[in-house]
């Protein structure tokens, strides 16, 4: 790896001068002159006809200047997949803080003044709030008119599960018939928030020609675009989208929210309008993680042989689906987690409910799975009084094995990971107190697919500007294309540069999300840089009077200079062999385009816990995280991924959840829902595990999601360890601790098990 | 409302404006002197992302009304690097890979700024508490820790 | 939130507005709740008086044998950084150093947080522990009130619409007094406690023989309040653990929490037990001058 020249290594990423001085430009911080402020009203109720909308008294304020209903904007539902969410409430509001209206004015205080004075006359109607309830046979529906909506997956009608999902392989009957052991539990995960620090938020300003420019923190400037286009009734050249940087993603940046409103209310008011997100409507009206519940049932045989599993999976998708790029989500799958089982039947049921609209949340669906999964595998080893790690080692697939539903994986690697995480973290030394626990936990995520193009210029001087369109919501993905240039074309990081262009600038591109960017974007990168390196190989060939047919394996690159293998002080600059060609630059285009994959990515995570028994406080005190990462293009970037992914698993395991009552959000503020602080941060020993080839350039596997999944459920296996008390419903407060060990007798100090490596 | 005139101090510059006596410090500065590095993550104090230094103390600028802030010296992000020469804790976290997103970045530096002001060789404790008001998303402050260590290492303890 | 900004330059200045504005004016010291309010629209003020301009209210004085005096200005982070303070009345600083985070603790005030009444306040329990005495000003002259009459319910006081709270003292008690602030949150910086104890040991004489034990409750009530019966187990009783136990247990029967978002009433009511078991360890410890401190 010391042989690489610019990949492999930990350089520093190329916004990091701009966003450590505040010149960085997030959307929020874009001032246009004249620019308004807008605000939306919002429904109080889960669920309500809207029978009169009085804007007049709004209106009236002065400084107000745009005032727009659902009558101003068109009649059609959006969605990324099944359109089912309208732009305004219209007739009916399913949500209790969905937008009835909005207003813009010269600052945010009279914007917010003005929505006072909006006089909204609702029918209020019963709302179905429990999951459970929704899935009943007769219940009241979310949406009558599900069957004609577009994008649904397949036909259903009179019903909140929008989608059913079933996977499976071998005999489940069969395998449970052959089980000497059958174990049942079931789990519930909560809604969590992305909790991304920046609010969502857009500009959008229409020029004399009725062309629309808007700025968002959309992560997917290019689907921001084509839905604004359809939105509106224009061509896609007439949207042009500017990306600014996005203060955090996570998921819950990949659908326009408040884009078209921004539109409508500039069109009526004639200036541009800026809308911004408040921290509590991100929480009455963003798009959570879903809360989960799900049944696990177990076969074994008393050695402890996985022979039959079957997984069933609730997610309670909120009033839409319309945040999901593919309806159901990917966690499903994931219900019988990394180990060879020969009989499987897995199914996962999406449903609305009065709620607020669930989407995608780092990993979407997996870290609710990996908690039910993981926690029940610790379950079942305490019972057959075996160590957990090596229960799990005995069933861990191998390389050629299937997934647990009958898909084909490639380069299955999670005996590395927890061998690697086991040998680190010191699994089995004795505890240092009798509240100490040690716990683990395995996942895997697949590398993400979808398609990206990139252009690669060596500019006359030498210099190379890379044109993307990818995004980088502050994974350092911008910074990834430049060390994969850099790496191809053998020119200095400094001599390279990608900036942020706009959507008429930069060919499509697909944007983040589901860990794809480094494989994707990398790969039209890397492809675009080979293409361009041909170009001043086969110019300096001419020059070195090297023959043309082998040149391109005669001649190689270094340090911005092409010479003969042969001959090495006979140098060529990339300028003269630019300007050689007769032209200004020399530059290549390619598009990268996957849509199916089975390269698959694996971890193992160890969390050791201090627990206070009497408080039911739990400190975790150290997680080692051990990732099956391919290749490191930047390390100090995949470790950045694995570190914030695992404290944001933190705040899932024991701190962070939307509370709800009678289907409304309780504690939608950052004192009451909780992230992690700098003082709940855990000591992080990260484990980069190379060597397993993975698609994306310089076999690099995928970063951004796998960290969040393994932690909960380590966290809650490590807790067991500690006090010997099973939480099954996250997140594994004090409070559920204290009940908890009360019910089960004292706190007891619960026996040093012995462990033995695998 | 009838706007009030108001000079601010800002990063040894003086602002003569006429603002609305609500108006927060944090907007102020984001809308009328167009210093848009600080951050509104919250607007109640929950974040940290909209920390300033107020006469050398790190506030929550959403928290202050610009108005009561007349006499005040006040430095925002963009007044941390001196002369275009970036401050050690910039630098370091340009070079452990500490920033990520970086929306919490500005609040997160002017914070540690103060507490290396006070207390040049800190802890690791003493660090995690000046940090505690700043939430980060991104970077399980792992990375910050270390270039906050960094920096301090060489300076005792 | 829009309002009426009132600048007073001197406590005098400010009084005399208090008086012209009464209820319509709010004072604003930190601002760290009073904004927050305004913004969500909890509360709505046609004017705001910011205390920004009177300086001479944010001081720390102590006088030997006699006590301390705060001015109502004083901030979390000056109270909790002051070494005499520190030294003295450890409780106060504790609490103090557990408000928000730093930032916030440079903003709020102590006297902020007593006027704005919340249950939850962290300030209070240290001052019901010290008998605090408040200085009401007004154009009609000062007042003192003891802190055991000031709070009337959740943000409710005895304050009068003309009226600002200048001064808080503490008495020195005599013998030695050890006493802590122990707060429950769900992380380590950045709560609203779910219970905040105080618990004060007097000692005279004898390291067994309690003289006088305090303990006072945050979050547990409309309004933070001692809990007389519990303290009364202890009171000229050489110190067992059952005793201490006991008081745990009958400190938990004199609160009357409610179930929120941030906790149930029953967890609360065994966090009480708790952590009034754990303060009372410490300030024991502190007491009697020990430096381990049997948490």
């Amino acid at each position: 790896m010391s042989d690489y020249y610019a990949v492999g290594k930990s350089v520093p990423r190329v916004d990091a001068v701009d966003k450590v001085t505040g010149e960085a430009v997030y959307t929020a911080d874009v001032n246009l002159p004249g620019i308004l402020y807008a605000m939306a009203k919002r429904s109080p109720h889960p669920h309500a006809r809207i029978l009169r909308i009085d804007t007049r008294r709004a209106e009236a304020l002065p400084g107000v200047k745009a005032v727009i209903t659902a009558k101003d904007v068109p009649d059609i539902l959006l969605g990324l997949k099944l359109r089912d969410a309208p732009i305004l409430a219209r007739d009916r509001v399913r949500f209790a803080g969905e937008k009835v209206a909005a207003v813009a004015a010269v600052d945010e205080d009279t914007a917010l003044e003005a929505l006072g004075l909006i006089d909204v006359e609702y029918e209020e109607l019963p709302a179905v709030t429990d999951v459970k309830e929704a899935m009943k046979k007769g219940s009241l529906l979310v949406h009558e008119n599900l069957h004609t909506y577009a994008g649904l997956p397949a036909p259903v009608k009179n019903t909140n599960t929008f989608l059913h999902e079933t996977f499976s392989k071998g005999d489940t009957a069969l395998g449970f018939a052959q089980a000497e052991l059958v174990f049942e539990h079931n789990f519930t995960t909560q809604a969590v928030h992305q909790g991304y620090l920046e609010p969502h938020a857009a500009v959008a300003d229409i020029g004399p020609d009725g062309s629309v420019t808007v700025w968002s923190s959309d992560k997917v400037p290019f689907r921001v675009r084509s839905l604004m286009a359809e939105i509106i009734g224009l061509p896609i050249t007439r949207v042009r989208v500017i990306p600014s940087l996005v203060g955090g993603d996570f998921g819950g940046k990949g659908m326009i929210f408040d884009e078209p409103l921004c539109y409508y209310l500039a069109r009526k008011s004639g200036r541009p309008v800026k809308m911004v997100m408040s921290r509590q409507e991100e929480f009455l009206a963003g798009s959570p993680r879903h809360p989960s519940i799900i049944r696990l049932k177990a076969g074994v045989t008393k050695s402890g042989e996985l022979v039959a599993w079957e997984g069933n999976a609730i997610f309670d998708s909120g009033a839409y689906a319309a945040y999901k790029p593919q309806v159901g989500l990917g966690g499903t799958k994931k219900l019988a987690g990394t180990y060879r089982i020969p009989h499987v039947r897995i199914d996962g049921s999406y449903v609305y409910t009065h709620t607020v609209p669930c989407g995608h949340c780092r990993a979407p669906g997996d870290p609710q799975a990996s908690f039910a999964v993981e926690s029940f595998m610790d379950m079942i080893a305490s019972n057959l009084q075996m160590d957990p790690f090596r229960f799990r080692w005995i069933n861990a697939l191998e390389d050629g094995d299937l997934s647990p539903v009958g898909e084909p994986w490639k380069g299955i690697n999670i005996k590395e990971t927890m061998t690697a995480a086991v040998k680190s973290s010191g699994w089995g030394k004795p505890k240092p107190n009798p509240h100490y626990g040690i716990g683990i936990a395995c996942a895997e995520r697949p590398t993400g697919t979808g398609e990206s193009s990139a252009v690669v210029i060596v500019n006359g001087d030498g210099s190379v500007n890379i044109i993307s369109g990818s995004s980088d919501p502050g994974t350092g993905a911008r910074t990834i294309l430049c060390q994969i240039v850099a790496e191809v074309l053998k020119v200095p990081m400094e001599r390279i540069s990608i900036n942020l262009v706009d959507t008429d600038s930069a060919p499509y591109d697909q944007g983040a999300g589901g860990g794809r960017t480094t494989f994707v974007a990398g790969q039209s990168a890397y492809r675009a840089a080979l293409e361009v390196k041909k170009e001043l190989v086969a110019s300096a060939a001419k020059l070195l009077k090297c023959p043309g047919e082998q040149a391109q394996d005669l001649i190689e690159v270094s340090d911005g200079f092409l010479f003969m293998k042969s001959d090495p002080d006979k140098k060529i600059s990339y300028s003269q062999a630019v300007k050689a060609v007769g032209k200004s630059q020399l530059m290549a285009e390619e598009t990268f385009s996957c849509n199916q994959l089975d390269d698959t990515c694996f971890a193992t995570h160890i969390a050791e816990v201090q627990v206070d028994p009497e408080r039911g406080y739990v400190e975790v005190k150290r997680i080692t995280a051990a990732h099956d990462i391919g290749f490191a293009i930047n390390p100090a970037a995949a470790e950045g991924q694995i570190e914030g992914g695992i404290v944001q698993g933190v705040g899932f395991a024991i701190l962070e959840e939307m509370q709800r009552a009678e289907g409304k959000v309780t504690n939608p503020t950052l004192s009451d829902y909780k992230l992690c602080t700098s003082l709940e941060a855990p000591e992080i020993v990260t484990l980069l595990i190379e060597g397993a080839p993975g698609p994306g350039p310089f076999q690099a596997k995928s970063i951004g999601e796998l960290p969040t999944c393994p932690i909960a459920p380590a966290v809650a296996n490590a807790v067991f360890d500690a006090i010997g008390v099973r939480i099954t419903d996250l997140p594994i407060t004090g409070e559920k601790i204290v009940k908890a060990l009360k019910e089960s007798g004292a706190a007891r100090p619960v026996s040093a098990a012995v462990r033995k490596e695998g | 409302m009838k706007k009030i005139p108001v000079t601010l101090k800002v990063n040894g510059e003086s602002y003569d404006l006429m603002i609305a006596p609500y108006r927060t410090l944090l907007d102020v500065l984001r809308e009328e002197i167009q210093l848009t590095g600080t951050k509104k993550g919250c607007d109640v104090g929950d974040c940290g992302a909209c920390t300033v230094l107020l006469n050398g103390q790190p506030v929550n600028s959403c928290l202050v009304l610009a108005a009561t802030a007349q006499d005040a010296e006040i430095m925002t992000i963009e007044g941390l690097a001196q002369k275009g020469k970036l401050h050690p804790l910039q630098e370091a976290f340009v070079k452990e890979g500490a920033v990520q997103c970086g929306f919490c970045t500005p609040g997160i530096l002017i914070s540690l700024k103060a507490l290396l002001d006070k207390n040049p060789a800190p802890t690791m404790e003493e660090v995690k508490t000046a940090m505690a008001g700043n939430l980060c998303r991104c970077t399980g402050y792992s990375k910050m820790f270390k270039a906050v260590e960094s920096v301090t290492s060489g300076l005792g303890r | 939130m829009k309002f009426e900004l009132l600048q007073p330059r001197s406590l005098q200045e400010a009084l005399e507005m208090k008086k012209n504005y009464g209820d319509k004016a709010r004072v604003l010291a930190g601002g760290t709740d009073l904004l927050v309010l305004l913004k969500d629209q909890k509360l709505t003020a046609e004017a705001v008086m910011s205390l920004a301009g009177v300086r001479d209210l944010n001081f720390i004085r102590y006088e030997d044998g006699r006590g301390a005096t705060l001015g109502a200005l004083a901030t979390h982070g000056g109270v909790a950084a002051s070494p005499i303070i520190q030294q003295k009345f450890p409780d106060l600083a504790e609490a103090c150093s557990q408000v928000g985070a730093v930032q916030i603790q440079n903003l709020g005030t102590v006297g902020g947080n007593l006027c704005n009444a919340s249950p939850a306040a962290d300030v209070a329990p240290p001052f019901l522990l010290m008998d605090a005495v408040l200085t009401l000003a007004s154009t009609r002259g000062e007042r003192r009130v003891s802190i055991h009459d000031f709070f009337q319910g959740p943000r409710r006081t005895v304050l009068q619409a003309d009226e600002i709270l200048k001064e808080i003292f503490v008495p020195e008690v005599p013998g030695r007094r050890g006493a802590t602030y122990l707060k429950l949150g769900r992380r380590k910086a950045m709560e609203i406690a779910i219970v905040g104890i105080g618990v004060a040991i007097h000692l005279n004489g004898s390291d067994q023989v309690v003289s006088e034990c305090r303990i006072a409750m945050g979050s547990v009530a409309p309004t933070p309040v001692r809990a007389r019966r519990g303290e009364e187990i202890l009171r000229n009783q050489e110190v067992r653990d059952e005793l201490i136990e006991e008081v745990a247990v009958v400190a938990a029967e004199e609160a009357s929490p409610i179930s929120d978002v941030r906790a149930s009433r029953e967890y609360r009511l065994d966090m009480i037990r708790v952590l009034c078991r754990r303060a009372a360890r410490v300030a024991l410890a502190r007491a009697r001058g020990n430096k381990e401190e049997g948490l």
